[in-house]
């Protein structure tokens, strides 16, 4: 509580971030409040930018000017990695996983790290009882039991896609970011996907990048849109839909989108 | 659940406890290759530190003999200085190289790819230079020797017909072996592989990357140090050719022979190698290093995954549905 967090704060707070590639102002001036228990979708035209405010949320990426808070502290300096073991969590658009490793490899190395063990030497991961134990627990819940001793690269592209959501839970996220964790797979599937993260804890606040209006109704409270580096509209889901300026966004740049 | 869960398997280890005991009998029937299979032995374990940098962690090398060099030297001075107890000289040896490990890393992890390969090539240049110039430390060209070690444990003398040395290299070899192989199945080895494979990802777990890979570089540079120490102390002598650009070059090639990324790999190979360019120098005097070159290939070619590699598709129709990757 160093520099004066206080128990109303927000889980992730952005202040005002920027970033611009060369000529390009990717980033302009965001900011986004997530209480704990956020259920908050990311949407706009692709460009819009998101990926890139994801970034400089988690720290893969370093914003030219604006803060990032989480639980109230400025974590705006503090490295990726450093960033998940305080609870700020993502997942990436382009599937990134272990290739040689099994679905159950990977998420017991998400707990041993979630564990501080990670550098151990002694004993073998797969005989810590109780990460497999809680290994097992979250590919159960996420339907990768009967798969967990394949290695990922031979499961099928919509269970790979399950493998980020697999990790991401066994690092127990206090803000989870997702970015178009249904990207590429079919829509049951993606359905299927987003009933795994409802049973995620309450207090979780989860922002996720989606396209599909559908779930973005289905599944979040808020909804924040961003075009060309810019917050374009803000609200509800039914309110953020009924705005004109997004849907001359979504028309005017994809000529789809919106229609729930 | 419960089939999540790996049971312990002592077929393993048991089959590795038989051979090392068989050739722990080996001079009990002859003493003829002794010499021969300790360097077998210092080769295997050199390699096994370059393992576990390339296979494990994913870091390229062509300087590796720095810190082979750096333990052989450092077991040397300690004799030469009148600390002449050996497995505690080994182990000041290899703490120092490891420490010089810590030391580079930094420069090292800075760079990947190409890049990291040149500054590890420049690494080894430079210490080989500093070695070959600082005469009056390290004996410039003509190397360190006559010094000698005293008894290991007090009660086996170095003798001439190294049976002492080679049972010592067997020991120091089968520990670090099963060393290597807890560290390889334990979190840390998992975290390095998941570091080759995806260090982005292993970001996102909240893995320290660069503080991992520097731990990995350091422990690979202590074990190389053993592996010079270890040459020092059993041929009571250490040669420039220590330091040298070929050793790091016939490390890399004896771990290709073997098998990057398995755990006999770096056995396999060091025995093949050692084995073999002894064979063909005795039946080729002359042109043995163009007859060994064109073994090398024709096994690399053949068996793009090393010999180790090339063993385990023999085995593995049968096999692999139960164990997977835990080679
Ligand atoms: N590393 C980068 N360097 C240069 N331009 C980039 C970089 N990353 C993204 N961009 C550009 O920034 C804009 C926003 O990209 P992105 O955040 O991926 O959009 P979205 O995820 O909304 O589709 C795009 O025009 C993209 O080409
Ligand atoms: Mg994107």
């Amino acid at each position: 509580m160093s520099d004066g967090a206080r128990l109303n704060d927000y889980a992730l707070s952005v202040e005002d971030v920027s970033i611009r590639f060369g000529a390009l102002q990717a980033v302009d001036g965001v900011s986004l409040q997530l209480p704990a228990g956020a259920r908050h979708a990311l949407i706009g035209p692709n460009g819009a930018g998101k990926s890139t405010f994801v970034g400089l949320i988690t720290g893969t990426l370093r914003p030219d000017s604006g803060r990032v808070l989480l639980g109230g502290h400025d974590v705006t300096r503090t490295g990726f990695s450093a960033r998940v073991r305080r609870g700020l969590v993502r997942s990436f658009q382009v599937t990134s996983l272990f290739a040689e490793m099994s679905a159950l490899d990977s998420v017991l190395l998400a707990i041993a790290e979630r564990e501080g063990r990670s550098a151990r030497m002694l004993r073998p991961l797969g005989r810590y009882g109780a990460f497999v134990d809680e290994a097992g627990e979250i590919l159960r819940s996420v339907g990768l039991i009967g798969v967990a001793k394949r290695p990922v690269s031979d499961l099928a592209y919509g269970q790979q896609r399950v493998v980020e959501i697999a990790l991401a839970l066994a690092a127990r996220p206090r803000v989870l970011v997702l970015d178009e964790p249904a990207a590429g797979i079919p829509a049951g599937e993606s359905t299927r996907l987003f009933e795994v993260l409802e049973g995620l804890p309450a207090e979780v606040a989860l922002l996720f990048v989606e396209h599909d209006m559908h779930l973005v109704r289905r599944f979040a409270r808020a909804v924040t849109v961003l075009a060309g580096g810019k917050v374009l509209a803000e609200g509800t889901p039914a309110h953020v839909a009924a705005d004109p300026a997004v849907q001359d966004a979504y028309l005017g740049r994809r000529g789809a989108g919106l229609h729930a | 659940m419960s089939d999540l869960h790996s049971s312990i398997s002592w077929r393993r280890p048991v089959a590795e406890a038989a051979v090392l005991a068989a050739l722990a009998a080996l001079p009990l029937v002859s003493q003829d290759y002794l010499l021969l299979l300790t360097q077998v032995a210092v080769l295997a374990l050199f390699t096994l530190s370059l393992e576990l940098l390339v296979g494990q962690a994913g870091i390229l090398s062509l300087g590796h003999a720095a810190f082979f060099g750096i333990g052989a030297y450092a077991a040397a001075f300690l004799a030469l200085a009148g600390w002449e107890e050996p497995i505690s000289g080994l182990l000041i040896a290899g703490g120092i190289a490891g420490l010089a490990g810590l030391a580079m890393a930094p420069l090292v992890l800075r760079a990947s790819g190409l890049t990291q390969l040149m500054v590890t090539l420049c690494l080894g240049l430079m210490l080989h230079e500093a070695a070959s110039r600082g005469r009056d430390w390290t004996g410039g060209d003509d190397g360190l020797s006559g010094f000698l070690n005293s008894p290991v444990l007090g009660l086996f003398e170095f003798d001439l017909f190294g049976v002492t040395g080679y049972l010592y290299a067997l020991a120091v070899l089968g520990i670090c072996f099963a060393a290597f192989t807890l560290m390889r199945a334990a979190p840390f080895g998992t975290a390095l592989r998941g570091i080759r494979q995806n260090p982005v990802r292993m970001a996102a777990l909240g893995t320290p990357v660069g503080a991992r890979l520097a731990q990995a570089y350091a422990l690979s540079a202590a074990m190389a140090g053993l592996a010079g120490a270890l040459m020092a102390e059993t041929t009571q002598s250490v040669a420039l050719e220590a330091l040298s650009f070929q050793r790091s070059a016939e490390v890399l090639i004896v771990l290709i022979l073997g098998g990057v990324g398995s755990r006999y790999g770096a056995l396999i190979g060091a025995a093949v190698y050692v084995l073999a360019r002894d064979w063909l120098s005795a039946l080729s005097p002359e042109y043995w290093l163009g007859w060994l070159g064109l073994l090398m290939m024709a096994v690399v070619l053949v068996a793009p995954r090393g010999i180790a590699g090339l063993l385990a598709r023999v085995r593995l129709p049968r096999a692999r549905a139960k164990t997977e990757d835990r080679a």
